[in-house]
């Protein structure tokens, strides 16, 4: 996990995408809560991704609505967490 | 239909002011608790604070703008809105102009909520600014695809016309002319049928609450469920009818049982009512054991089962707070209620208890009389429901059947299968139809089949609910197609919200049947895995953690 790119592809790949809606649409500012495109079930499957692809660990003080607001506030909150070590 | 006889509680003393009919409206308790508490906070949300003489004020100016631009009492109005103060004012508004009122969700696919327009014969939408776009594609697809015009109203709410006068519905039956309120539950044909409510059933349900759990002008009741969720009319008019104020959460939270738990802890909420799930959720996730909110003084569940273990948990947690469990379809609002002991223990049966006030409850055998064996609950008073609206039209299933008193009754035969103790506790064992709960939402499995049978990709298909092993509980669609599951799972999302999407859609060579020739749904539901093995596309550890 090396951008907010990267994440992009990550949260698009959890989201159930309705036909005529674009993934690849995805970018660092899309308001992901806001738009509906996330439930609890895709929030748990990206936390547990980051996990297991990327080894980023997410604590449950974490997953909170501020930090999942769009892929850069997820970012972020990554990078906080890493202290900037990831790049 | 038998004229619902609106008994206990009893009609308030004319010495406020009450007039006799207005504590049998929804509006009305409004218009009560801004005489008697014009200063409180009515309603809190999105930043803003309503006291009841400005939210009683708002409401009365939007009603009379909506009878200028041709609103007739009756007529069936969908509130199509985020969860947010402009939205609560305009259902009050709608209610208070005599209209049947539909709280609609907007996160729902539009296809799905323009079946929900046309079923329930809505007229007229009204909107927010946020919401307009999603709403006037509703709108459309409820019109063969011609756009409406929207017409910007107060509070950033718009108003959409899906039919003119003449296409108007013929108006409903009374109670009903005079207004009432809509919810939607799943129906087996794959199109939502509209639950009619009238004022009085609802009003009745809430002042009962009110009363019961002792509620008051100093109450801050959490409100965290969509609008189109029957919980939520315990938030809205249950406040109204004691004064109370209504806090509303906002939708983004719901997710997020850790944001949850931090709102009722900021928001000094002191009574709440929510489905397991969520307290599930809380307690597993959200961190609610190290923040039990310390201005709570009462709290509910209901929907589905709570898990035992869990339960005992939050009944050590909330200690001197009453938590109660509450029980009732849509149909009926809450009909039966328990306040759960604190030395309740997870080795425990777990009644729903006993009907609330005026309310009368029965189990009645397969040849319709009463049983001290296992039956189905059936439900008469003041809080059953009209009946439902299908192709605009009401059609009333409730029957007219003997309790064990011999009194016959107006009852709803709910479906539910259970027993009830010589004491009035009712017990519930299962149900006798294809209805599911999944994560505390009621689901009929012929409504999901019939939207993966509307796939042009799929020829014929089985949707069930697996039972036991680790996916006790999920829905899943049996399909036979060329199809994969994420591609099916895409065209599904266009049709049926996120709460009624199967668990897995697993495409098959053939169905098993059973030797008369049908399909043998036990055998689906018992299937330990994918036929073909295919892996599951998720982790499905955290697959209880949907909302």
């Amino acid at each position: 996990m090396n951008s907010v790119e990267e994440l992009c592809t990550l949260i698009s790949s959890k989201i159930t995408w309705a036909r005529g809606e674009d993934p690849q649409s995805l970018t660092a500012d899309t308001p992901l809560l806001e738009l509906g495109l996330l439930d609890s079930l895709a929030i748990m499957e990206i936390v547990s991704a980051l996990d297991k692809q990327a080894g980023i660990v997410l604590p449950e003080t974490e997953i909170v609505a501020a930090n999942f607001r769009s892929p850069k506030a997820l970012w972020t909150a990554i990078e906080d967490l890493t202290g900037g070590a990831r790049k | 239909m038998t004229p619902t006889a609106p008994t206990a509680p009893a009609a308030p003393a004319v010495t406020d002011g009450t007039t006799g009919t207005e504590t049998l409206r929804l509006d009305g308790l409004l218009a009560r608790s801004a005489r008697r508490y014009p200063d409180r906070p009515a309603l809190s949300g999105a930043g803003e604070t309503w006291t009841y003489a400005e939210l009683d004020r708002a409401v009365d100016a939007l009603a009379a703008r909506l009878a200028d631009d041709g609103l007739v009492p009756g007529e069936r109005v969908g509130v199509h809105a985020p969860k947010t103060p402009s939205t609560v004012i305009a259902l009050y508004a709608a209610l208070r102009a005599g209209a049947v009122v539909a709280p609609l969700d907007t996160a729902d696919p539009p296809a799905r909520t323009a079946r929900m327009v046309r079923n329930a014969g809505i007229s007229l939408l009204l909107t927010t600014d946020r919401a307009l776009p999603v709403c006037r594609k509703a709108a459309a697809e409820a019109r063969d695809g011609a756009e409406p015009d929207a017409e910007p109203l107060e509070h950033g709410l718009h108003r959409l016309r899906v039919l003119d006068g003449d296409g108007r519905p013929a108006p409903l039956p009374a109670p009903a002319d005079r207004g009432g309120y809509i919810l939607f539950t799943s129906g087996s044909t794959g199109w939502p049928k509209g639950v009619l409510l009238s004022h009085a059933n609802v009003a009745h349900y809430a002042r009962w609450a009110a009363a019961e759990f002792g509620l008051t002008e100093h109450d801050r009741i959490g409100s965290q469920a969509a609008l189109t969720f029957d919980l939520t009319t315990f938030d809205l008019y249950g406040a109204a009818a004691a004064g109370a104020c209504a806090v509303l959460m906002p939708d983004m939270l719901r997710a997020f049982p850790r944001d949850v738990v931090n709102w009722l802890n900021e928001q000094r909420i002191t009574a709440f009512m929510a489905v397991p799930s969520l307290y599930h959720n809380m307690l597993q996730q959200g961190g609610f054991a190290d923040a039990v909110p310390p201005t709570l003084r009462v709290a509910f569940f209901g929907g589905e089962a709570f898990a035992p273990q869990l339960l005992e948990e939050y009944l050590e947690l909330l200690g001197d707070v009453p938590f109660y469990n509450l029980y009732g379809p849509t149909e009926t609002n809450a009909c039966t209620y328990w306040l759960m002991p604190r030395d309740w223990t997870a080795d425990q049966e777990l009644t729903i208890g006993r009907g609330i006030g005026g309310v009368d409850i029965e189990v009645l055998d397969e040849d319709g009389r009463p049983t001290d064996g296992e039956g189905e609950i059936h439900i008469a008073g003041p809080t059953v429901f009209q009946g439902y609206l299908r192709n605009g039209e009401l059609t009333d299933p409730t029957v007219t059947v003997a309790f064990r008193d011999g009194a016959p009754r107006r009852a709803y035969a709910s479906g539910d299968i259970g027993r009830i103790t010589p004491d009035g506790r009712v017990f519930l064992r299962g149900r006798r139809d294809s209805q599911v709960k999944r994560r505390g939402h009621r689901i009929d499995l012929l409504d999901v089949e019939s939207a993966v049978l509307d796939l042009p990709q799929v020829s014929t298909a089985a949707v069930v609910a697996k039972d036991g092993g680790d996916h006790a509980g999920e829905i899943w669609a049996y399909a036979l197609t060329d199809a994969g599951e994420r591609e099916l799972l895409a065209e599904l999302r266009g049709l049926l919200p996120k709460r009624m999407l199967p668990d897995r859609v697993v495409p098959v060579a053939s169905l098993p049947t059973t030797t008369s020739g049908k399909v043998d749904r036990r055998a689906l539901s018992t299937l330990a895995d994918t036929p073909d093995g295919t892996p599951r596309p998720t982790s499905h550890t955290l697959e209880e953690n949907r909302t």
